[in-house]
């Protein structure tokens, strides 16, 4: 055979596996979103200090009066009970965010959706901000059902030069 | 063409090959959890 001709048949069908590869590839990133974390393996993640996780919690950030505080459980606001580390970024949306949690925000870094119960709605307005993100299966409660830590309290910055498990 | 030419052309199609046939094997035990995951929260809905 014409050794260009050989040439460019290997060349072609290397091609098309590298086309699908990358295709095949993309749908397994796409699918990998659509898979909820659940409350063990993040907690298992967040232990370790290797892993680069960022934890956005998307519920109201505090009971606007007592009535509503007195009212409430510790899984329906932010500073009433949440992930250590966790950031508020109620409802996904960046006016309703603190102001000092507004510049430790990273929407290119692997980040967990913490709501409610997982909410999936949610989930979805995020998606359309942060590029890796997962959604956290059964919410703050899942977390909550597992007994892991919460913390109460706003939200405190972490002090520059700090490091490590947040766990 | 040279047999190392021919040599590499299939080492590049085996590698293609065997990284399509793991990407496959994970896309179907993701959807597989998909699949478990949205039939265990219709159950508890």
């Amino acid at each position: 055979m014409n050794p260009k001709i050989e040439r460019a048949i290997y060349l072609g069908i290397i091609a098309v596996l590298a086309i699908l590869v990358l295709n095949f590839g993309a749908t397994l990133a796409n699918l990998k979103r659509e898979l909820p974390i659940t409350a063990k393996e993040l907690y298992d993640k967040m232990g370790n200090p290797k892993i680069n996780l960022q934890v956005i919690d998307v519920r109201p950030y505090e009971p606007e009066n007592e009535d509503e505080e007195d009212e409430a459980e510790e899984t329906d606001y932010y500073t009433l009970g949440h992930i250590p580390g966790s950031i508020p970024m109620p409802d996904c949306d960046e006016s309703k965010t603190p102001e000092d949690a507004i510049p430790h925000i990273n929407y290119y870094l692997p980040t967990v959706i913490v709501s409610k119960d997982g909410n999936p709605e949610i989930f979805k307005k995020c998606l359309e901000k942060f590029k890796m993100a997962q959604n956290l299966a059964g919410g703050i409660e899942a977390w909550v059902d597992n007994d892991y830590p919460l913390e109460e309290d706003e939200y405190v910055p972490p002090k520059a030069g700090g490091g490590g498990g947040c766990l | 063409m040279s047999i190392v030419e021919r040599a590499l052309y299939w080492v590049g199609i085996v590698v293609l090959v065997i990284a399509l046939i793991g990407i496959k094997g994970n896309i179907s035990q993701i959807e597989a959890k998909i699949s478990q995951t949205t039939a265990q929260t219709q159950s508890e809905e």
